[in-house]
């Protein structure tokens, strides 16, 4: 017999459930019983105080249940009961380490409880319970606490955020961190404070701020807490919200109508139906609902310099750091600082410098070294800081002494920091480096050409002539290919625009076709302009509904085109005014010879316009124009409808040359990891007959096909899966063979009248398609 | 059915004998039961046998433990044994009276009611003056039984009162914060209350019956009786001064030992927690944990709580009931009368808490 349970009041005449029940049904009459009760707790209370460790088995089985309903009714006695709460935190505070384990819960739950119940409110509650989880030694206590803590702060946040609360609870546990660096302590912070990112309670800066002081605090397991959310916490987040999406079960609206059509209509199934739809309805408008702007931890950043400087000088660079990390936890902080420092372009000098020590091709997880630098590189790193790290990655790792697998991250590694800083790489080395593409080995042969299609597009002129390529050869020759200059930026767009403005040039063209002018006439730039304008006061015409007086507006393009030109442009080639064209005469000289090409002379050939002027002609329309409303809408629609058009077979395969694009140039705000380093190293070497076998079918590794059946029976099980039933030939051969018999006896006893009438009907089935018919 | 080759050949399987194998474990049969279990602790009924008995001093160590035991009966017939020792050995018993006390009293709230009446028999047994020294243990455990929801155990608190109160009335009422709870405790079980403005305007509904009027477990008598005789001992311990005056007791005891002076001083204090007046590690008390060793203040802590008023109405209304409750009620009466006689009841109190 394991420990019996003992029932205080167990076959007694009256009992405390009893007893809780009635009072909740009528508080005023029973008020005598509670006080009874209220009495004796008190006193099993002041028996346990006296001598709490000694206590015997009976008394605390009482006074547990005593509590349990108290907590219960505490809400209908309140001036009875008042003390209530003060006591089970006492009792809590000073004797958590020493109550029995069952009583401990109790006194847990129920504080909960009447929290529920508000007699006491939220802080209160947390303010008892968080020094707990950070004192006791019981485990059991501390996981009971902290889910306690967390669904109190989930519930408090789940109407509308109580920013009082979390602003306090935030402060708690930032004050914690703070205060002792070196405690193990912070650690309850972080977890609370990563579980409540996860769940999207929390998602400010105070929040990001906490983790923050996590990540520079002196105890390894939570400078690792503090680290591991920044690079992760995100992720996780996403993932969970997917989950919760994913979880609700979807309610089939088709099917429940289907079946209140057929089944026995009452007034309860049609409210279930009702009610079923307005759930749709509910999960429909929650799904079409605007995204909550979640950001990343690592962009609600406040100073993301000093962060990282921090990092790198307290965890990494002193040669005897305050915290010991061993290796794993180390590359978890340069992985940090490494994408901080990627991600807001930071300058941390001393960083690149570090790195050297550690690039050679024994150092341990030596490919997560070499993503963190490809990382921490960006174009506004100083090539002379990158310069000696890329020699000494070509030196170590690539030679052809060194390991398919070695050479092969080795130049990988190089191309990713290459893709961030083009400049870090000098010609003689590039050249060296490219000859790698006649390797025998896949896997660094895959890699070297890697290296060469970029430095085709980045700087073609670090190659040899016959390395450049066709494209890349006739860029530099006619110019547009010129290599960046550190420091040098892109300029922006609008996504669409160019669409928009082609849109613009058709729907003209139409509009003179009606009425008879020649279509590629821009002599007539002055009628052109009013056009335009006329245009543009169409679109902001129907914007404003209140506007009414939009009448008068006729009035306005008469005066406009005097000629007058009121865009805000400073471009003055792009669109003359036409009584400056008219007093200087266009002199074909050859200075002027770059702004003619822009102009779309009319003598000038269509010609295939080169990617420079297209930004040109882009950027033209949203600087010398103010959008209006509908030519917003316009953009909107056109954007939408090329991602549609692109969806179509037709635009396949320009579709997967974008995606490859994206592969190559990915986001700023993923990290690399150490399989993209040493991801070719996969080629160099030969897959097995089972690895490929499994390959084609779309198997991960390790994993196994769980059935063996034939493609008929596959072909049945997702047709049933998907609701259909089965074919006729199927249904056929399925029946009955008595129920067949039948039937092939008579039809050999046909007379001839009946067999010519089987046959024709056979045949007008046939016509018909099917007895139905295929009309409906 | 049956006629199908499955179903045969489930049927057949039925009848089929496991194959025996040399050196194989038997198969176990398809109803195998497992009587196998799992247990912290296996107690065996008989755990010592020794050719000689053990000592008196023995047994009662021995069976002082057994009170803890967890089966009802041990219990019952450990605390038999122990009453039997101290009835037959009331000269030389070899053990603390004192510490069987203690431990005894842990049983007052027990579940089951054979060993508390056991327990009334071994409490009767045991001399008064022993007893004084660790009166504090039972007190808290009286008070949360006279308000408990089962009858027997409510029943054996007031036992248990009134045979404290008769060999150490003083003791009971003048301990820390037994005064003003013991009363309030009788006051919720009686269900006396005070003309408190909150509750006249709370049952002022037509639908409210005045509960007030009936206590606890109302419906037995016995228990009611057993209360009020409860409630009359507490009162007359409490208001009415016994015996000589204190002053007067300590110039005989002084007189007894005349060439020393302040003995009691000097030699193993007679009651229990004799510092505790002074308070010197817990928290600041309020009115209700207070001790009152003095009768006058009893008094003034009776009336300025409003106590007096409320108890003196209580019984008045009890008395109507008339029967033995009523006898019991007014004899209840005139202690209060007797005790409160010299207090000036038209003088207003603040009720301040």
């Amino acid at each position: 017999m394991g420990k019996r349970k003992v029932g205080a009041l167990e076959k007694v005449d009256a009992d405390l459930p009893n007893l809780q029940h009635k009072i909740r049904r009528d508080p005023l009459s029973y008020q005598d019983d509670f006080s009874n009760q209220w009495n004796q707790y008190r006193s099993l209370i002041d028996v346990y105080l006296q001598s709490p460790s000694t206590s015997d088995d009976a008394s605390i089985v009482s006074l547990r249940e005593l509590i349990d309903f108290v907590s219960h009714v505490a809400d209908c006695y309140p001036r009875v009961a008042s003390g209530f709460a003060d006591d089970l935190k006492n009792l809590l505070a000073s004797h958590h380490a020493d109550l029995e384990s069952e009583l401990r819960d109790k006194v847990v739950g129920s504080l909960v409880l009447i929290r529920k119940k508000e007699i006491i409110d939220s802080a209160t509650l947390l303010t008892t319970l968080f020094p707990l989880l950070l004192t006791t030694a019981s485990k059991s206590l501390r996981v009971l606490l902290f889910q306690k803590i967390l669904s109190e702060l989930r519930t408090a946040n789940s109407k509308s955020t109580n920013h009082r609360l979390n602003r306090q609870v935030q402060t708690l546990l930032y004050d914690l961190l703070a205060s002792d660096p070196t405690s193990p302590k912070g650690i309850w912070a972080v977890k609370l404070t990563r579980e409540l990112w996860k769940r999207q309670i929390w998602s400010d800066t105070k929040a990001v701020e906490i983790m923050k002081e996590a990540a520079l605090s002196q105890n390894e397991k939570v400078v690792c807490g503090g680290v591991r959310f920044f690079l992760g916490g995100d992720k996780e987040r996403e993932e969970a919200a997917e989950e919760s999406s994913d979880d609700d079960d979807t309610v089939d609206m088709a099917k429940l109508k289907h079946q209140a059509g057929i089944s026995k209509k009452t007034k309860k199934k049609a409210a279930d139906l009702k009610k079923a739809a307005a759930t749709v309805k509910r999960k429909e408008r929650k799904k079409k609902a605007p995204h909550p702007l979640n950001f990343s931890a690592l962009h609600l950043l406040n100073d993301p310099q000093g962060f990282a400087e921090k990092l790198f000088f307290q965890h990494l660079y002193p040669q005897h750091p305050k915290v010991r990390l061993n290796l794993e936890q180390k590359l978890l902080v340069l992985q940090l600082v490494s994408r901080l420092v990627g991600l807001h372009k930071l300058t941390l000098i001393q960083l690149y410098s570090y790195f050297l020590k550690f690039l050679t091709p024994r150092q341990p997880s030596v490919t997560s070294f070499l993503a963190s630098l490809a990382q921490a590189t960006h174009n506004l790193v100083p090539p002379d800081a990158l310069e000696p790290l890329v020699q000494k990655v070509a030196n170590e790792f690539v030679s052809e002494a060194a390991a398919a697998e070695v050479a092969s991250a080795g130049l990988n590694a190089i191309r990713e920091i290459c893709v961030r800083q083009p400049l870090a790489m000098n010609e003689t080395l590039l050249q060296d480096l490219v000859m790698y593409r006649k390797s025998k080995d896949k896997g660094t042969m895959m890699a070297a050409k890697g290296l060469v299609s970029l430095y085709r597009e980045v700087g073609a002129e670090l190659l040899k002539k016959r390395d450049r390529g066709k494209e890349a050869a006739l860029g530099l020759r006619s110019g547009a290919l010129k290599e960046r200059r550190f420091g040098e930026s892109e300029e922006g767009g609008i996504e669409g625009l160019d669409l928009l403005e082609k849109f613009k040039e058709e729907e003209r063209q139409r509009k003179r076709g009606e009425k008879g002018l020649p279509e590629d006439d821009d002599d007539d730039e002055a009628l052109r302009i009013a056009e335009e304008e006329q245009e543009e006061v169409e679109g902001w015409k129907n914007w404003d509904a209140e506007d009414d007086d939009s009448d008068d507006s006729g009035g306005w393009i008469n005066v406009e085109s005097d000629g007058e030109d009121i865009n805000i442009s400073d471009s003055d080639d792009e669109k003359p005014p036409p009584a400056k064209k008219l007093r200087t005469s266009p002199s074909p000289t050859p200075k002027n010879g770059e702004g003619n090409d822009e102009k779309k002379q009319p003598s000038a050939t269509p010609d295939p316009t080169t990617t420079a002027q297209r930004v040109v002609a882009i950027s033209k329309l949203a600087t010398t124009r103010i959008l209006t409303p509908a030519d917003l809408a316009k953009l909107n629609e056109l954007r939408t409808q090329a991602s549609i058009q692109s969806h179509l077979p037709a635009a396949r395969r320009k579709q997967l040359q974008v995606a490859a694009q994206a592969a190559a140039s990915r986001h700023a705000d993923d990290a690399i990891t150490a399989e993209t380093i040493s991801g070719l190293a996969a080629l160099s070497s030969k897959a097995t007959r089972e690895e490929k076998i499994a390959h084609a079918r779309g198997l991960k590794p390790g994993e196994q096909r769980e059935k063996h059946q034939s493609t008929t029976a596959m072909r049945k099980a997702k047709k049933e899966a998907e609701g259909k039933s089965t074919t006729n030939k199927e249904k056929a051969r399925k029946k009955n063979f008595l129920m067949t018999l039948g039937k092939a006896k008579r039809k050999g006893k046909r007379s001839l009248v009946e067999t010519r009438k089987v046959l024709r009907g056979h045949l007008e089935r046939q016509k018909r398609g099917g007895k139905r018919g295929n009309k409906g | 059915m049956g006629s199908s080759a499955k179903r045969k050949k489930e049927k057949k399987q039925d009848f089929q004998k496991p194959k025996l194998k040399v050196g194989k474990t038997k198969p176990k049969a398809a109803n195998f039961t497992s009587t196998s279990f799992k247990a912290k602790s296996i107690v065996l009924t008989q755990s010592t046998l020794s050719t000689t008995a053990p000592s008196l001093d023995a047994q009662i160590l021995h069976n002082v433990s057994l009170l803890k035991s967890k089966s009802d009966s041990q219990r019952k017939d450990a605390l038999a044994f122990i009453t039997n020792a101290i009835m037959e050995h009331r000269k030389g018993f070899p053990y603390q009276v004192g510490e069987i006390f203690k431990e005894a009293c842990k049983l007052l709230l027990d579940r089951s009611d054979g060993v508390r009446n056991e327990l009334l028999k071994l409490l009767t047994q045991l001399p008064a003056v022993e007893v004084t020294i660790h009166i504090a243990e039972p007190l808290l455990r009286i008070r949360a039984g006279m308000t408990s929801l089962a009858k027997g155990i409510r029943f054996t608190s007031y036992d248990a009162l009134i045979w404290l109160l008769k060999g150490n009335g003083e003791e009971v009422v003048s301990s820390v914060g037994t005064w003003v709870k013991y009363l309030q405790s009788f006051q919720s079980v009686f269900a006396f209350h005070a003309k408190d403005p909150a509750i006249t305007t709370n049952t002022s509904g037509w639908s409210n019956v005045p509960t007030s009027v009936q206590p606890i477990g109302s419906n037995d008598s016995k228990v009611l009786m057993k209360q009020t005789q409860a409630l009359e001992s507490f009162l007359r311990a409490g208001l009415i001064q016994s015996g000589e005056d204190s002053e007067v007791l300590a110039a005989q005891s002084a007189a007894r030992s005349f060439p020393l002076w302040h003995t009691e001083y000097h030699t193993m204090p007679t009651r229990s927690k004799p510092f505790a007046r002074l308070n010197l590690f817990g928290p600041p008390r309020s009115a209700e944990d207070e001790m009152y060793d003095d009768v006058d203040e009893r008094r003034r802590v009776f009336a300025e709580l409003g106590l007096y008023r409320t108890f003196a109405h209580g019984i008045n209304t009890l008395k109507k009931q008339g029967g033995e409750v009523g006898r019991a009620a007014s004899q209840v009466e005139k202690v209060l009368a007797e005790g409160m006689v010299d207090w000036d009841e038209d003088k207003e109190y603040e009720v301040n808490f």
